[in-house]
């Protein structure tokens, strides 16, 4: 079920809502709990309901598996084992799900005994729903965390509003919340902040980014088709990309940060105006902040951090950032776009000096529109040949001629909204709340919904 | 445990809250971890007084339901699809692209008694020419790239909605190829449209799509998609097409015909169980409705692509066969204009397959006289005839005549 559909709108997410609330007024916050629960399984369902018996399975495993090392000694070598266990079964199944297909096929373009494993469907959000309880695994190990409801904990694992494209949250943020009896009555005020980030949030979604899609799908399209860019396509279509992922991810970002609220629920934040970083470091702190959390946190430091050196230190950094790119997909492409990151990572802390704020702002984000490329393109010789024509290898002459002028309107229109209108956050925190600002609101609410009908799939469904 | 810092964001000022860190983690490795060291800030809702908050939420609700019954009332006061009422005030205007959209609003008119179903074959045949020679108003409801699957859908709406004496449908062969419910244009059906309830008409009279269409009528923008205002013949593809047999040969390869166009195979139980499931239930269903099954006129040069790739004999068949199915339904004929002396005139074609109108208002006159119908006394030999005509005709000889 999309977020941008009228079932979900009109349907589900009323009829969800009310019951819940109706319950946790009766006081049968268990009942409400396993109602959301249950919902969230509907939800998730909605597509395939093949895919429920997996989550359900991963869910059970997991807090078992959570159960028992919160009952052992911390580093003892039983507990070691058990956390192999858990983190192993599921990265394996991880495995199986995303990369089977990418290994297989590079075995047997290798001239490896030629396997087959026919063709394997990715299971809606599992890199999510994975690298979640890979966290709450490693905690209880940690003995960071302790036995939680298994209701409550089947509800932070099944949550709808994050439940397929993140953001990717932490136990200890979510579980303390779901144990508080405020969050199953109905706060207007809670509820009317909710509404508002949920409808920015469509907004973003199904007006400007999938208007966005329509100029760069062509591009792309034509050079997975071997079609010839001029310079000026090239950018053309690596930009409108730039900003589709940005509107499309972080307005899906914003809906799930909207329908939690309106329950009273605060999730992460995943995004901070990514496109005013000054550098790719700083880019990462403000890009899909509770991946680049993750991985810092359990995978940054469980490979040593900066404890060892420098030089350790930086290929750590890279490691990080390559397993990043990996987590987005199972191809080369995302290989080398998290290579490409990493070595930016690096040589930003390897750089003793700053450019003024205008200049650094401006090469971070040219940076990261070459970077997207690679992130899009189908395949290493597409994305290749595409930042070739982009950094000049036809000549620059090719820039000309400009690209088509509603193009360049949207394009820069967009370039003007991801840098200087504030971002949902900071506009929840202006007077959204004088009758003008309603009225716009309503009008773009009523925007939104008139632009489902052409509405597309969310970008990060896949990863 | 050290406790790390988090920057509310939202709030704009730092804020202490639980470490979720690595025990044995200091504050300086933590500034170490680069790009991947910021902590996330936990949103939290803005809250305002609660009558603020409700006057709030009242008032978007309000505007939203304002702005979108403005947009529905503007919508289906011009219909530009024409879903509920042919176009009245304005020149009908039918986008090509959006002829899936347009289509079944058109199939579901009370008005007419003869519809033409089928592909872009039957595509261009004239409604006032259809409605004098078929015997009463004719509809042409046919889909460009439309498949058996589609056809059959398109039927059933005429069939549920008018009054229908006459159905006239295409059986090109393409159309029959891949499973049951097949689609050749990978767009989905706006399933809203096609169907007969009113409760998800929303779906066309909120759209901003609809509205986009609604605005250019009312203001006389001619830009946009493709479209025509000939409400004779909508869809129409030969005005702005290239009639002869030059044309035809431009770009053929003779040895490999289907190399420009790219049709896949097909098997005789494909087509078969897209005819049975697509056509001959409806058929079936409908005793009093004449039924008239058209194979068209492919030109010669699509003959020698069938001999290329080895398709005459599936195609023969199939027309034995959907011929043996319906010779005992008294409601049906078939029409076989193959066997005509036209097909080998390339000049009344654009490409293998599609002919001009001439060629569509010659077949109009044979069906009223029945001179093209299949019967058993000439279904072999006709069929005999296209077999040996398929495999005399040489496509090196046929292009050279006309480059």
């Amino acid at each position: 079920m999309l977020f941008n559909s009228y079932i979900f709108i009109f349907a589900f997410l009323p009829v969800t809502l009310l019951v819940f609330f109706l319950l946790g007024h009766a006081g049968r916050l268990q009942v409400a709990s396993a109602w959301l629960v249950l919902m969230s399984l509907v939800f998730y369902g909605w597509w395939n309901p093949v895919y429920l018996g997996l989550i359900g399975a991963s869910m059970v495993f997991n807090y078992q598996v959570g159960v028992a090392l919160g009952r052992r000694t911390g580093g003892s070598a039983p507990a070691q084992r058990l956390l192999a266990l858990g983190v192993g079964a599921d990265l394996l199944l991880l495995a199986y799900y995303k990369y089977a297909n990418f290994f297989v096929d590079n075995w047997n373009a290798l001239g490896g005994a030629p396997i087959g494993l026919g063709e394997i469907v990715l299971p809606l959000g599992i890199s999510f729903f994975t690298f979640t309880q890979i966290a709450y695994l490693v905690d209880a190990y940690r003995c960071e965390a302790r036995e939680y409801n298994p209701l409550h904990y089947a509800l932070f694992v099944t949550y709808f509003p994050h439940l397929i494209a993140g953001p990717i949250l932490h136990h200890s943020e979510m579980m303390p919340q779901f144990d508080k009896s405020s969050i199953y009555r109905f706060n207007v005020e809670h509820f009317t902040a909710g509404c508002v980030y949920f409808l920015m949030g469509l907004f973003k979604k199904v007006v400007i980014a999938d208007s966005i899609s329509a100029f760069a799908s062509p591009v792309f399209g034509a050079a997975a088709a071997g079609g010839t860019l001029s310079a000026a396509d090239a950018w053309g279509g690596a930009l409108a990309y730039t900003f589709q992922l940005y509107f499309d991810f972080s307005g899906y970002s914003d809906m799930a940060v909207g329908l939690a609220m309106m329950m009273g629920v605060r999730l992460p934040l995943n995004f901070n105006s990514p496109y005013k970083a000054t550098n790719i470091s700083d880019f990462w702190r403000r890009w899909h902040m509770t991946l680049s959390r993750f991985l810092r946190d359990y995978l940054y430091i469980a490979l040593g951090g900066n404890r060892r050196g420098a030089g350790r230190r930086y290929v750590n950094l890279f490691l990080t950032m390559l397993l990043g790119g990996l987590w987005h997909g199972a191809g080369w492409t995302f290989v080398i776009w998290g290579l490409m990151n990493g070595i930016g990572i690096v040589l930003v802390r390897l750089t003793p000096w700053q450019m003024p704020l205008l200049a650094a702002r401006a090469v971070t984000f040219t940076s990261a529109t070459i970077l997207w490329v690679w992130f899009r393109a189908v395949s290493v010789p597409d994305a290749w040949r595409m930042t070739g024509t982009m950094l000049g290898r036809d000549g620059f002459t090719a820039l000309l001629p400009l690209p088509e002028k509603p193009m360049l309107l949207v394009m820069t229109g967009a370039l003007l909204f991801a840098w200087l209108v504030p971002n949902s956050q900071k506009l929840l925190e202006r007077s959204l709340w004088t009758p003008l600002w309603r009225v716009a609101l309503g009008v773009l609410l009523a925007l939104s919904i008139a632009s489902f009908e052409h509405a597309s799939e969310f970008l990060y469904f896949n990863f | 445990m050290p406790q790390n810092s988090y920057t509310s964001i939202s709030k704009g000022r730092e804020e202490r809250v639980p470490a979720i860190t690595s025990p044995e983690l200091d504050r300086s490795v933590e500034r170490d971890l680069a790009g991947l060291s910021r902590p996330i800030a936990a949103s939290e809702p803005q809250t305002k007084p609660a009558a603020t908050a409700k006057a709030s939420i009242a008032g978007i609700f309000a505007a939203a339901v304002a702005t979108l019954a403005l947009l529905g009332a503007v919508n289906y006061a011009v219909d530009p699809y024409q879903q509920y009422r042919d176009a009245t005030f304005y020149p009908a205007r039918y986008w090509r692209p959006f002829q899936r959209y347009i289509t079944p609003g058109l199939a579901k008119r009370p008005d007419y008694a003869v519809a033409i179903v089928g592909s872009s074959m039957l595509e261009t045949l004239s409604n006032k020419e259809a409605s004098l020679l078929l015997g009463g108003t004719a509809r042409n409801l046919c889909l460009s790239g439309s498949t058996a699957f589609e056809t059959g859908l398109v039927l059933d709406l005429a069939l549920q909605h008018a009054p229908i004496r006459r159905a006239m449908i295409d059986l090109n062969v393409n159309s029959f190829a891949g499973a049951i419910n097949h689609r050749a244009v990978r767009d989905p059906l706006p399933q809203y449209l096609w169907d007969d309830s009113r409760l998800n008409d929303p779906r066309y009279l909120l759209s901003f799509d609809t509205a986009l269409r609604s605005l250019d009528i009312l203001i006389g923008r001619r830009g946009g998609p493709e479209y025509s205002t000939d409400t004779d013949s909508p869809w129409a593809w030969t005005n702005r097409s290239a009639f002869s047999g030059k044309h035809v040969v431009d770009g053929l390869d003779p040895t490999d015909i289907n190399h420009k166009f790219r049709q896949g195979p097909r098997t005789i139980d494909e087509m078969m169980a897209n005819f049975d499931a697509n056509l001959l239930t409806r058929i079936q269903a409908h005793p009093k409705v004449q039924f008239d099954l058209v194979h068209p006129p492919y030109s010669i040069l699509a003959w020698t692509d069938f001999q290329q790739r080895k398709q005459v004999d599936v195609t023969l068949e199939f027309k034995h066969r959907v011929y043996q199915r319906v010779k005992s339904l008294p409601n049906v004929t078939v029409h076989d204009f193959q066997s005509a002396a036209v097909i080998d005139d390339l000049n009344q074609y654009t490409d293998i397959y599609h002919y001009g109108r001439g060629v569509g208002s010659w077949m109009l006159k044979g069906m009223r006289d029945g001179s093209f119908r299949v019967t058993d006394t000439n279904l072999e030999s006709l069929l005999a005839a296209q077999r040996e005509k398929a495999s005399q005709a040489d496509p090196r000889k046929i292009i050279a005549a006309y480059r």
